[in-house]
């Protein structure tokens, strides 16, 4: 308990400064929600237009706005909470700086992980929310709570298995050097995920091989949401993969700590 | 006896780093063939300090001696020999070993350089878990208020 208290203390402190540093650069912070809802309508644009004439996989137009808002959900969430921390930390292990995470009594991975939110994706997210309910709503579902339940877990672990493989691309960092451009590819890599696992079904194998797990991250959750027969065994199976490569990731992190050369 | 509190047995840190040849034609090579070599920064260092002692460490530039600071301190794991500080491991990262120790290197901010002083001091508050009345004593030291 002491040591959830002691984490806590941090994490509030540095969720305060965050946001009073993003809203003291007012222009700034106003771009950057202009410009998130500018990614989020060209989106929302792409998929009403599209969806009137085309259908992706067995999803109709209101199931597909579902799906959609899990994905501004689940991508917001880590722009809100991991983005910027991913980035600081590329540069503090090229720059050393790193040092300072790791003689803390504190674990590195927290204080890298939730210690660099931007704010201005709050708007966004919860737009992602809205944008649920509207596709929930026009499908007229009658929603129970262990719908919402599972809903909420599936998406915990989404946000979850999706911010650990981010740092596991980012772990690379301790062993090759200085690798700036890997964000991106982690960044491309979660554009699967914004469309049904349904939609992948006649790519070749080795690319079902990376759509599937990022697709799969939306489609759960989104499943257990609009589904009439609870999903249950996705569901499981779902969580248990989750689980299984947030410890993966964990272990990869301490062992990759090793390779960290303190700019040596 | 004196109770030993650092000790160092056969301490090696290699770093293995690719030789670039110059040039654009060198860049172009390097992408598919590289040639690696070991930089020997700590190689086979054995010593002992015992509590209360107070040590200097001096060698020339390039000698080791911040590759050994930083291995004692844990930010750096031997590529051979052992390494116990206070009887522990310290590239185990123990929080009770962490909590113990201070290291300042030179050209490095010791303190977050996006956070307002008041906000990192009340921040290693946290993170070291030190109690109301020490901290507020110590701030009171340094001319700030105390916490209420």
């Amino acid at each position: 308990m002491r040591k959830v208290k002691k984490y806590y203390s941090i994490f509030i402190i540095y969720f305060k400064n965050t946001l009073s540093r993003d809203i003291s650069f007012r222009l700034s912070f106003f771009m950057s929600i202009i410009g998130s809802f500018c990614f989020v309508a060209l989106n929302f644009f792409i998929v009403y237009f599209l969806m009137q004439k085309v259908s992706i996989g067995r999803w109709s137009y209101n199931e597909m706005v579902v799906l959609l808002g899990n994905f501004y959900v689940l991508s917001y969430s880590i722009f809100l909470l991991f983005w910027r921390g991913f980035i600081h930390l590329i540069r503090d292990i090229r720059s050393g700086t790193f040092d300072y995470n790791l003689v803390r009594p504190v674990d590195s991975q927290f204080l890298v992980s939730l210690t660099g939110g931007g704010f201005h994706n709050l708007f966004a997210l919860i737009f992602g929310f809205i944008v649920i309910y509207f596709g929930v709503k026009n499908l007229q579902i009658d929603i129970s709570l262990l719908q919402i339940t599972t809903w909420v877990i599936s998406t915990v672990l989404s946000i979850l298995a999706c911010y650990s493989y981010v740092l596991l691309i980012i772990t690379l960092n301790f062993r090759y050097g200085y690798l700036e451009e890997v964000i991106n590819l982690a960044f491309s890599s979660q554009d699967f995920s914004r469309y049904p696992l349904d939609a992948f079904t006649k790519l070749p194998f080795y690319l079902l091989f990376f759509a599937i797990p990022f697709s799969a991250l939306t489609t759960i959750p989104s499943t257990i949401l609009i589904d009439t027969i609870f999903p249950v065994k996705q569901f499981l199976i779902f969580s248990i993969l989750c689980v299984l490569f947030i410890l993966f990731v964990r272990k990869v992190w301490l062992i990759s700590l090793r390779n960290y050369t303190s700019s040596g | 006896m004196d109770k030993t509190i650092i000790e160092v047995k056969n301490l090696k840190k290699y770093y293995q780093v690719y030789k670039k040849e110059p040039g654009i034609t060198g860049s172009l090579k390097s992408i598919f063939n590289r040639k690696y070599f070991d930089v020997k920064a700590v190689d086979d260092i054995s010593f002992k300090i015992n509590e209360g002692e107070l040590v200097g460490f001096i060698g020339p530039n390039g000698a080791g001696k911040t590759t050994t600071l930083k291995t004692l301190s844990g930010l750096l794991y031997p590529s051979d020999g052992e390494v116990k500080v206070l009887g522990i491991n310290p590239s185990d990262r123990k929080p009770e070993l962490q909590k113990q120790f201070s290291l300042i290197m030179g050209q490095k901010n010791q303190l977050w350089w996006d956070l307002p002083v008041w906000e990192s001091l009340l921040l290693n508050k946290a993170i070291y878990e030190i109690q109301d009345d020490d901290f507020n004593k110590n701030v009171e030291e340094l001319g700030r208020y105390p916490l209420k």
